[in-house]
């Protein structure tokens, strides 16, 4: 009777061991676990997410084929006319660019970024975060790496320019996971040139957001903000390049409150981005790779 | 046959799902298929399907909070309720559940999503018009798939909805 009892103690001492470092596992491989399930999950999905994108450039291309021949003719004069208009504005950039590479080395700068610029499709929107993240038909077969800023070309009524959307969270092999500014999770400098104010996006979770706006925090206390200033991305990240149109200042908290002793001051920015409207984007892949800057091997 | 029947099904209901939200539209064509199968099937095989289902669709969304395993095993908690307790026949009679599943599922999601939003604003612009859009949807759709899939399952010899209470007793 005894031996039974023992019998049964010492297999509930070893279900509870084994359960214990179940769970030890679980929890400590968790987030590998996680990170490494959703990018089986995007791959999984890529091909039936993907297909819809597919299908209806196939159409495209076959309704250009149906044409006629003028209409056609038409189109390629126009086309040429704007790839000669894009030459001279990529000519007149090479001048600057050149001008740019002799300031720097009469400075003893290290030479600029230079970035590839992948474009993308978004194939998978969550309807209930959907300003806050998607999925792109890009991933590390095409270069893409995290933390690689994601643009979208907004068109105005006078020119097409292209604005930060967001940055890359997760890649997978053909797609990728993306933050917009209107994430918690996307945090990354920006740079107030009216101010002449560094901030930081989202990073001060206290700070009451409000609706279709992004925060921008750690705003220095002296400086004069003007409603309506644009912010731009500083560079300061290694695959975000600099001067990329962030949004405009839309709220900024008030410096002469009474019962104010912050150091610092936090704002409200609105995208320039129109989340709702974008189907493609850009995402920036630096070239430079990821070799350790020389100043931080120092 | 009857486990890649129910891969195939609830594989169409994810992607359907997926590419409705595409449009930003929130519907819970998933748990309608997950309450479907615990009601037909087992609570068993619902609880498989409910944590399977609701894993790849966070993992799909990359969302970081995995709520939706835990959604649809209320959802299948729900169907052993209701495939024991209340009719399911006729037709007409899967319309209330079919509201139900949409507050299980719509309720707990918006109220994590709101948890950084201005409440007032939030609940009446998003929570509010989401929450009728859901219902009504999952109202009219639960009788439609089970009306699909009640013919399909006849046609292969699967379990059908309408038998199960009927096998339900016949066990008990």
């Amino acid at each position: 009777m005894a031996g039974t009892k023992g019998k049964k103690f010492v297999k509930l001492i070893y279900i509870l061991v084994v359960s214990a470092l179940l769970i030890i596992t679980a929890a400590s491989t968790f987030q590998t676990l996680k990170l490494a399930a959703a990018r089986i999950a995007g791959d999984f999905f890529y091909p039936y997410l993907s297909a819809p994108a597919f299908a209806g450039s196939y159409l495209s291309d076959q309704t250009l084929l149906l044409r006629d021949k003028y209409t056609l003719a038409t189109s390629l004069e126009q086309l040429k006319k704007e790839n000669s208009i894009l030459s001279a504005r990529s000519a007149a950039t090479a001048e600057l660019t050149v001008e740019n590479e002799e300031l720097r080395k009469l400075l003893k700068l290290p030479p600029p970024e230079n970035c590839n610029y992948i474009y993308a499709e978004i194939i998978l929107r969550d309807p209930l975060f959907w300003e806050e993240h998607f999925t792109i038909n890009r991933g590390s077969q095409d270069g893409l790496m995290p933390g690689a800023a994601v643009l979208a070309v907004m068109a105005d009524a006078q020119s097409s320019k292209p604005v930060l959307a967001g940055i890359v969270k997760n890649v997978s092999r053909h797609s990728a996971d993306i933050l917009t500014l209107m994430s918690p999770e996307a945090r990354f400098s920006a740079y107030l040139p009216q101010a002449d104010a560094f901030g930081f996006i989202n990073s001060d979770a206290s700070f009451e957001k409000y609706a279709k706006e992004t925060t921008i925090n750690f705003l220095p206390r002296q400086k004069r903000y003007k409603l309506q200033e644009q912010a731009i991305t500083t560079g300061f990240e290694k695959n975000i390049p600099a001067g990329l149109l962030i949004g405009q200042l839309s709220h900024i908290e008030s410096a002469t409150a009474i019962f104010n002793n912050k150091l610092y001051l936090n704002g409200s920015i609105t995208p320039a981005v129109n989340l709702n409207g974008i189907h493609f984007v850009i995402v920036t892949v630096s070239t430079s790779g990821n070799q350790p800057d020389k100043e931080t091997e120092k | 046959m009857i486990n890649i029947y129910i891969f195939i099904t609830m594989f169409l209901l994810i992607l359907l799902q997926f590419a409705t939200g595409n449009f930003g539209i929130f519907l819970p064509l998933t748990a309608v298929g997950i309450f479907y199968f615990t009601i037909s099937c087992n609570w068993h095989r619902g609880i498989f399907i409910a944590v399977c289902s609701g894993i790849i669709i966070d993992m799909a969304y990359a969302r970081t909070l995995f709520i939706t395993p835990w959604l649809y095993l209320a959802v299948c908690g729900l169907a052993a309720f209701w495939v024991r307790k209340q009719n399911i026949k006729p037709l007409s009679a899967n319309i209330l559940p079919g509201i139900i599943i949409a507050c299980i599922i719509v309720i707990p999601q918006y109220s994590i999503y709101a948890l950084d939003k201005k409440p007032g604003f939030f609940l009446l612009n998003e929570f509010l018009p989401g929450l009728i859009f859901t219902a009504i949807f999952s109202a009219a759709f639960l009788p439609l798939l089970i009306l699909i899939l009640e013919i399909t399952s006849r046609k292969l010899g699967m379990p059908r909805y309408f038998e199960a209470r009927h096998k339900l007793n016949q066990k008990s």
